[in-house]
C-alpha cells in the first residue's frame, strides 16, 4: 500500500472529525495509507501577510521539520488552512534568505529545515490515484445526486498555490463528484469566501455571506452542497442554523464533505452521520436504497 | 495635484509600505478589487478607496476604519488586480499597526465563550484581532 506522511492540524481533531475519518477510509479503500506525523502541533493557522513578521511562521516550519525527520519528502494535508499556510511558508523559506536564516537561528534546538518538503493536498493524492480508478471502485453510485461543489478561498488563492490549474474556474471537485456518480452543478458563488475566521465575532457577516452561497447553489438546481474545508463547513452549517432561527420557513440544504460523498459511493460499509443527522439522512437513504 | 505629507505621515506611509511589501501607488482605481470583494458591502471604505486614501495620505482615517477589520483575507482582490497589488497584505499592515500598539479589536476570551468554534477560527482571530 502506498504510504504518505499526513499532517491533520487541530480542526480535523475537533470540529472536523468527519472530514478526517472519511478521508482516511476512502484513501485506504483506494490503496493509499495516510500516516499521521508523530509530535505534530498547530501550523500557525492563517499565513502571516506581514513582510517583517517571522515568528508566526515558526509553527509551520517546525511541522515541516517533523516531516523532514521521517526521511520522506512529501507531506499531505486535508485542512485547507493548513495546506495554504504550510505551502506558502515553505515557499517563502525557499525564496527569502533573511526569513530562512532568522528562522533557522531562532529554532537552533532543531535540526535545520532543508526546505525540501513538498506540501500536498488530499486532492493531489486523489488525482494521483486517478479518477478512472475511483470510478472503477464505486459500488454505490450517487445516482445523479445534484451536487454544488464549493471551494472557498484558501485552496485556490493565491493562484500559484491553487489545487486546480484554474483558480478562477476550478473543475477538480466537480470531476471527483462525477466520478462517483453525482451530477455536479455550476453556480457562480463556488469560489467566493464563506467569511472564514470572522465567524468568531461577526456571525451576522457569516450569515449574509453563507446565505448568498447557499441560495446561489439552490437556484442553480443543487440538492446538496459539498465542501473540502472544515471552516467552510462550519460556517455554511452555522449560517443555515442562524437563518432557520429567524425564518422558520427557510429550507436548509444538506451539507457534506466531499469525502463523505465519496465514502458513500466506494466504502463497503455505510457511513454514519455525526452532523445534521436529521437533514442529511434523507440523502443517505436515497444513496443506500 | 501636489500633496504635502507631514513628517509623521511619511513615517507612517513608509511603515505601511514596509510591513505590507505592496506598493499602493501603482493603483489606477479600476475598481476590480471592490467588485470582487465578498465583504465590500459590510465595509465603510471600499477596497479601491483604501489605495486612494493611502496615496492621499489619509492614514488616520484608514486606521480608524471598520474596513481593515472586516477584510477576511480571501485574496480575491489580489487575484483580480491588473497590477498584482495584494490588498490583503495592505489591510494586514494597517491591522498590524493597530495591534502593535497593543490595541485589541474585541475581548476574544469573552467572544469565544459564546459558542464552540473550530480551532482554526479561534487561533486566526487571536492572530488577526488581538495584540
Amino acid at each position: 500500500m502506498l504510504k504518505y506522511n499526513y499532517f491533520p492540524g487541530c480542526t480535523l481533531k475537533t470540529t472536523g472529525t468527519q472530514l478526517e475519518e472519511t478521508s482516511i477510509k476512502v484513501l485506504q479503500q483506494l490503496g493509499v495509507e495516510l500516516v499521521e506525523l508523530p509530535r505534530w502541533h498547530c501550523c500557525g493557522t492563517v499565513v502571516s501577510l506581514s513582510s517583517d513578521s517571522k515568528i508566526h511562521s515558526a509553527g509551520a516550519i517546525r511541522t515541516l521539520i517533523r516531516a523532514q525527520e521521517t526521511g520522506d519528502n512529501k507531506l499531505v494535508t486535508i485542512c485547507s488552512v493548513c495546506y495554504n499556510t504550510l505551502k506558502r511558508v515553505n515557499e517563502r523559506f525557499n525564496t527569502d534568505e533573511d526569513f530562512r536564516e532568522t528562522l533557522i537561528k531562532f529554532m537552533d534546538d532543531e535540526e535545520p529545515y532543508e526546505g525540501k518538503i513538498i506540501v500536498l493536498h488530499l486532492v493531489d493524492i486523489i488525482r494521483k490515484i486517478g479518477l478512472d480508478n475511483i470510478k472503477d471502485a464505486v459500488i454505490n453510485p450517487l445516482k445523479g445526486l445534484k451536487v454544488a461543489c464549493y471551494y472557498g478561498c484558501l485552496l485556490l488563492r493565491p493562484e500559484e498555490f491553487s489545487i486546480d490549474p484554474s483558480s478562477e474556474s476550478p473543475r477538480i471537485l466537480e470531476d471527483i463528484i462525477a466520478s462517483v456518480g453525482g451530477e455536479p452543478i455550476e453556480f457562480p458563488q463556488k469560489i467566493e469566501c464563506c467569511g472564514s475566521f470572522e465567524t468568531v465575532h461577526n456571525p451576522t457577516q457569516i450569515a449574509a455571506m453563507g446565505y448568498r452561497i447557499i441560495e446561489s447553489a439552490r437556484k442553480n438546481g443543487a440538492e446538496v452542497l459539498t465542501t473540502m474545508c472544515p471552516l467552510c463547513y462550519f460556517n455554511l452549517d452555522r449560517t443555515q442554523k442562524i437563518i432557520k432561527k429567524t425564518n422558520p420557513s427557510f429550507l436548509p440544504l444538506p451539507l457534506f464533505y466531499h469525502t463523505e460523498l465519496m465514502a458513500m459511493a466506494i466504502l463497503p460499509e455505510e457511513i454514519s452521520l455525526k452532523e445534521n443527522v436529521e437533514l442529511n439522512s434523507t440523502v443517505l437513504e436515497r444513496i443506500y436504497s | 495635484m501636489e500633496i504635502t505629507l507631514k513628517k509623521t505621515d511619511i513615517t507612517l506611509r513608509d511603515k505601511i509600505l514596509k510591513i505590507s511589501g505592496e506598493d499602493f501607488n501603482k493603483c489606477y482605481q479600476c475598481g476590480m478589487c471592490t467588485s470582487g470583494c465578498p465583504v465590500a458591502d459590510e465595509m465603510d471604505i471600499m477596497p479601491n478607496q483604501v489605495n486612494m486614501m493611502l496615496m492621499l495620505g489619509q492614514f488616520e482615517e484608514l486606521l480608524n476604519s471598520q474596513t481593515i477589520w472586516i477584510c477576511v483575507a480571501c485574496f480575491e482582490c489580489g487575484a483580480r488586480c491588473p497590477h498584482n497589488i495584494d490588498l490583503a497584505k495592505i489591510n494586514e499592515a494597517l491591522r498590524e499597526i493597530k495591534i502593535r500598539e497593543n490595541i485589541d479589536l474585541f475581548n476574544i476570551w469573552e467572544t469565544a465563550s459564546t459558542g464552540e468554534f473550530p480551532t482554526i477560527a479561534l487561533v486566526a482571530s487571536f492572530r488577526k484581532f488581538t495584540s
